[in-house]
């Protein structure tokens, strides 16, 4: 409590919530790679292969759990490698964040201010993300376990409630399914599960760091199941054809929110409010583990002031960018190779671990 | 130090920009029912705004003007008035017959409604027999205003199991699914509205209506849990029975033989007696109560048969939603027929088995 | 004036220790000097010398005086040293309970100051203080602004000393330690610091300990002084240090392992650390019944978002989001604001300031009339001013529903930071909407999520609620007191249990 490190679980709460904005922000991809509501299994293969994944590396990084990725391949490669995943990791994470920046600040322009410039949205939404990151990560997991609190919860809460417009027979059917489909979408599922990238960094901050398996293991599934969840959710209302016709399923499912005695006619704007909150909270800590790996690389001392750097970098990406939903059909490539990288690195890093410990 | 300046800057960013979107409330006007009539090549939009006034009577304004599309209506609608117009609280959608049956103009509306971030999905849809014009403009002495007459008369209606569709939603999501959809028909009754039956829109296209015992016969079937069926009347021994059904359960086979489309329903219904006539004691009889229960079934039969030869041959309308029970139960078959679904629905063998069971006969014998 | 070493120790010559005392004591009238020649038979020349009005006269010249000069017999201690005679005359002559023996100028200085007496004596370079105070206090009352229906009706006053025998009555445990020292150059005001050994965390007693320690001030005239020189974030809205009126709060927090500062002249206590929840609860929650005690607590926690965000929700939702509202209730503000000459937000601001006003006025004037003050503003302005049109009839619910709800905040200080932080989201209503109130959300909790007391997290223990779910079960509800035998885990406690101390 007293010192600067975070919890397990405050930990597990991040890499939860940073996973959940990623999954609902490339849900539509994966409703529209699949044709069928089998979609599910390409989230479960892929949760599976991480599941295997994290095992391998976990029992690598014993020996470095002080590291994060970056340091630990600082000490096994050459320099030229660490200081290439040190950039990679940086620029995934910019290009992450500033994705997210673009969306979240789209649909609050298309549903709440629909005359206000959406460059006065991103920088609102930058400086006072800006303001957590240069806290630290003790405030950014404090604010994480907060804002799981107040927003995603009661978030999900109230999603729930849209079922009473659902039709539960369109969660069939799943034999025969669309193979193909399914193993095409496992990439971009993979993908979604940003938290893996995450932990690789966030593990070696907690206190007590024994527990690192077991939650990260506890996230997979968490995130999984939410994952798994809210797709069906949006399959059981929508049907498969019409859910691939949305561009954000999730802000359209809030339109069908009916709780009873609920007074607000347009649920979606409470909604939105509440993912607000969440979505701001994933864009500081995104921040703050870019800020990190940037103090990795550069071997600095302090990480706060690189998020001066990150804020014009952002600004730029995210109104610069034209934004996921039109991106959609260019994306499949690059979506391939990011998340083949992700996989890759830190099981390269793990392998390359193991086998130096065996040789001493 | 530090802390001073972020402030200030947020602050400052806080006081540069903003207010862009502020329209107080009272400086809005709410849509609350639009009519769309076709008109040459374009739309007519006739639209019903509540009067905002203090006092307890309430009165509205009518706006009508022609445009390509929503927007241009907004658009003139904005150079016509004091107001912002603001389309938030809309609560129905009239589309004029002629326009339903134009399939291209219903999709351009379709997606319009679809598409804008403002418009609620949940808003509700009916089709004017006649001019949408007509419907909105009909003055009706006990409920003013027509958006929220029509918007309550809906959601009642649905609730009750009179009708299949009440949102734009439903109606898009059954168009998308199975391309046909029930949507409400309203008509001018004297002074005020009715809806009763149901029109049939069969890929965006306005192909017929369905009568109100037809539509009854087909709500039964697509929703037995809260059917309503009204009344049975038969007569036996020059005497009027009237039967109605408390409960109603079903079970269904579909599946595909060959390139036939087989389709039994198996109905029980669970009745009571709603009248007989004073004097009579044949209800006590085990056999008369056996006959009533033939007649009954054979009365309903009747409908029901009548009903799915008017979907398969005049309409060739899926309104059983056959093809979505294929696609989810039996992928692989309907792959098979995927493409010419049409002509096997035509040519499908759909049967309808009634059970009956009289759990009552009310509060005398 | 010129300096005197004040630091010099007492003379030998008792006449240069007058002189130099009245040097110091110069146009101060209510400082009394009494000379006596005391002894039976041989007579010493002592002075004694205090602080008219501070002092009890009756134990001085009783038990003092009155002493000295009939039974001191000096024939009996002629044969000691000179240096010793101080001892002598403290252990045989002075039936005071509380003696203590000086040696410089300054020490005497500081005690006469304090309300003691100090006692001189010729041929001797050590003086004697006997213990005296006693100055007019006010009884041990009931604590104005925390009352409650079901619990003790005393409450802390003006005097520390009586403060800390009103939490010791209550802790009957030599482990309750208390600490004094004293803060403010020229006030000299007393502070104790008080914890239970085996409870507190001990990195919390050091900070603050060493924070007390660092305070440079001339005086100390309330508790306030201190707590704001000993928080952590001295610019937050939020307070973070709590204090009471109540000594059976003070030694509930001193039983949870918290560290309670008791200072002179205030009649109230410091608590620290204090966090989120700690504002929020009452003592009365713990006398009550738990249910209906849960039911409170819940209220409370409804209160809060109503205080902070309802007045902007108005404005939000009238300016940018009219569609939030159920269509009837749309059309009918839409009716009531058509005559209203001014926007949502301007209205908003003028009637919470109108309520400011009224809360300000009514605190100010003395109680009949507060309340008088309280209705006709309430009642008269809002329904006035609803007639002549310049206010919507919602808005004045709105407004008199925060200011109800503000009242609920059972502590004076946060529930005066929430009123503030209302004026802020009623601006980012104003220019943002519902995004604004969101952002606006996202920043407070950024805010309160960096925040600390004493080191411990504000948000404890929401920040890590799995780790410290026990604690939980002590915030927005309230458990059976047989289910509360942990102490909060927060504070990482050598003793857990409650229960078989």
């Amino acid at each position: 409590m007293f010192n600067q490190d975070i919890t397990p679980y405050q930990n597990l709460s991040i890499l939860v919530l940073v996973s959940f904005v990623l999954q609902s922000m490339l849900m539509p991809i994966i409703l529209t790679g699949v044709n069928g509501p089998e979609g599910w299994i390409s989230i479960l293969i892929a949760a599976f292969l991480l599941y295997i994944a994290i095992k391998a590396i976990n029992k690598a990084m014993k020996k470095h759990d002080e590291d994060t990725i970056i340091s630990v391949s600082d000490k096994l490669f050459p320099k030229f490698i660490s200081k290439f995943i040190g950039v990679y990791y940086i620029l995934m994470f910019l290009t992450v964040n500033s994705l997210i920046l673009k969306d979240f600040a789209e649909q609050i322009k298309l549903m709440m201010m629909f005359r206000t410039p959406i460059s006065t949205i991103i920088i609102t939404v930058l400086l006072t993300a800006s303001y957590a990151t240069k806290k630290g990560i003790h405030s950014i997991a404090n604010i994480t376990n907060i804002a799981l609190l107040t927003s995603l919860i009661p978030y999900l809460l109230i999603i729930v409630f849209s079922t009473y417009y659902a039709d539960y027979t369109n969660i069939f059917p799943v034999y025969p399914a669309d193979v193909e489909g399914i193993l095409k979408s496992v990439p971009n599922a993979m993908l979604s599960f940003l938290g893996f990238s995450v932990l690789l960094f966030s593990n070696s901050r907690v206190v007590t760091k024994e527990k690192n398996m077991k939650i990260n293991k506890k996230y997979l599934v968490i995130s999984s199941v939410l994952y798994i969840g809210s797709y069906i959710l949006i399959i059981v209302k929508f049907g498969t054809k019409e859910a691939a016709n949305l561009v954000w399923p999730f802000v359209s499912i809030m339109k069908f929110v009916n709780i009873p005695g609920f007074f607000f006619e347009s649920t979606e704007i409470v909604g939105l409010c509440l993912q607000i909150v969440v979505i701001f909270t994933s864009i500081c800590i995104l921040a703050f583990f870019t800020n990190l790996a940037m103090q990795e690389t550069f071997k600095t001392r302090e990480n706060g002031y690189f998020i001066f750097i990150q804020i014009p970098i952002l600004y730029l990406m995210a109104a610069g960018l034209p934004g996921m939903y039109m991106m959609f059909p260019y994306i499949q490539i690059p979506i391939y190779i990011i998340s083949g990288m992700n996989l890759l690195i830190p099981l390269i890093v793990a392998y390359a671990g193991s086998r130096k410990k065996r040789s001493i | 130090m530090k802390r001073i300046i972020i402030s200030l800057l947020i602050i400052s960013t806080v006081f540069l920009f903003g207010c862009w979107d502020s329209v107080e409330i009272n400086k809005r006007e709410y849509l609350f029912a639009v009519g769309i009539d076709k008109q040459d090549d374009k739309l007519k939009f006739t639209s019903e705004i509540p009067k905002i006034n203090e006092g307890s009577e309430e009165e509205r304004l009518i706006y009508s003007n022609e445009g390509k599309s929503f927007a241009d209506f907004y658009h003139l609608n904005y150079l016509h008035s004091d107001k912002v117009i603001s389309d938030r609280l809309m609560q129905v959608i009239v589309l004029g017959e002629e326009l339903a049956r134009d399939s291209d103009k219903l999709k351009e509306i379709f997606d319009e409604i679809q598409r804008s971030p403002q418009m609620n999905r949940r808003v509700k849809i009916c089709i004017a027999k006649g001019k949408a014009e007509d419907i909105i403009n009909t003055e009706i002495p006990s409920n003013p205003i027509v958006g929220r007459f029509l918007s309550d008369m809906l959601v009642k209606l649905k609730r009750e199991s009179y009708q299949d569709v009440f949102t734009f939603d439903e109606a898009i999501l059954h168009l998308g699914q199975t391309g046909n959809a029930m949507i409400p028909v309203v008509e001018v009754n004297q002074k005020s509205l009715k809806i009763e039956r149901a029109a049939i829109v069969k890929e965006y296209e306005l192909i017929g209506f369905l009568e109100t015992d037809e539509l009854e016969a087909v709500m039964l079937l697509l929703d037995p849990a809260n059917a309503n069926i009204r009344n049975i009347n038969i007569e036996i021994d020059d005497t009027t029975i009237s039967l109605g059904a408390v409960d109603v359960s079903m079970t269904d086979n579909i599946k595909l033989q060959g390139e036939k489309i087989q389709a039994d329903y198996y109905v029980t219904l669970y009745c009571y007696i709603d009248s007989f006539t004073i004097g009579n004691n044949s209800l006590e009889d085990r056999n008369f109560l056996n006959r009533v229960k033939e007649e009954s079934i054979k009365k309903i039969s009747e409908t029901s048969t009548n009903t799915v030869d008017k979907l398969k041959s005049t309409y060739n309308a899926d309104l059983l939603q056959i093809k979505d029970k294929l696609y989810k139960y039996h992928k692989s078959d309907y792959e098979k027929i995927m493409d010419k679904y049409d002509e096997v629905f035509a040519q499908a063998d759909i049967n309808v088995y009634y059970n009956m069971e009289i759990k009552s006969v009310g509060l005398i014998k | 004036m010129k300096d005197i070493d004040l630091t010099q120790n007492i003379d030998l010559d008792l006449n240069k220790n007058e002189q130099i005392l009245r040097k110091i004591f110069e146009n101060t009238d209510d400082i009394v000097f009494r000379k006596l020649e005391g002894g039976i038979t041989k007579k010493l020349k002592m002075l004694l010398f205090y602080v008219d009005g501070m002092t009890t006269k009756e134990a001085i010249s009783e038990y003092a005086i009155e002493k000295l000069l009939m039974n001191l017999d000096l024939t009996k201690i002629r044969n000691t040293p000179n240096a010793q005679i101080h001892d002598e005359i403290a252990k045989s002559n002075i039936a005071v309970s509380e003696i203590q023996i000086l040696t410089t100028i300054q020490e005497c200085i500081d005690k006469v100051l304090s309300g003691e007496t100090v006692l001189l004596l010729e041929n001797c370079s050590k003086g004697i203080m006997l213990s005296s105070r006693g100055w007019p206090m006010r009884g041990v009352q009931e604590p104005s602004a925390e009352t409650l229906i079901r619990g003790a009706r005393d409450g802390f006053n003006e005097t520390m000393k009586v403060n800390i025998s009103l939490i010791r009555r209550r802790i009957r445990d030599p482990k309750l330690k208390v600490k004094y020292s004293q803060v403010g150059k020229r006030s000299k005001t007393d502070i104790a610091v008080m914890y239970i050994e085996d409870l507190v965390n001990n990195t919390v007693l050091e900070t603050v300990e060493k924070r007390i320690s660092n305070i440079e001030i001339d005086a100390v005239l309330e508790s306030s002084y201190i707590e704001e020189m000993i928080e952590d974030d001295s610019y937050s809205l939020f307070p973070q240090i709590e204090n009471t009126e109540r000594p059976d709060a003070a030694a509930s927090a001193l039983l949870e392992g918290r560290v309670v500062i008791a200072i002179d002249n205030t009649p109230s206590v410091l608590i620290a650390p204090a966090i989120f929840v700690s504002f929020m609860q009452s003592s009365e929650d713990y006398y009550e019944r738990w249910m209906p005690a849960c039911a409170t607590r819940i209220l409370r926690y409804i209160a809060l978002p109503i205080v902070m965000i309802l007045p902007a929700l108005y404005v939000a939702v009238t300016q940018y989001h009219p569609n939030l509202l159920p269509t009837q209730l749309a059309l009918y503000v839409a009716a009531s604001r058509a005559n209203v000459p001014f926007p949502p937000y301007f209205e908003a601001l003028l009637m919470e300031l109108v309520i400011e006003l009224v809360r300000e006025a009514s605190f100010r004037i003395t109680t009949p009339v507060g309340s008088t003050i309280g209705l006709v503003g309430g009642l008269v302005i809002g329904q006035s001013s609803v007639e002549a049109g310049l206010i919507t009839p919602l808005a004045v619910i709105v407004v008199a529903l925060t200011a109800i709800a503000s009242f609920t905040i059972p502590s004076y200080n946060f529930g005066a930071t929430l009123r503030l932080i209302r004026f802020g989201f009623i601006i980012l209503a104003a220019i943002f909407g519902l995004f604004g109130i969101s952002i606006g959300l996202s920043f407070l909790i950024i805010h309160l999520c960096t925040l600390k007391s004493c080191g411990v997290p504000y948000m404890t223990p929401f920040t890590s609620f799995v780790e410290n779910k026990r604690d939980l079960k002590d915030t927005i509800v309230r458990p059976r007191i047989s289910k509360m035998v942990r102490k909060p885990d927060y504070l990482h406690m050598e003793k857990k249990e409650r229960k078989n101390v």
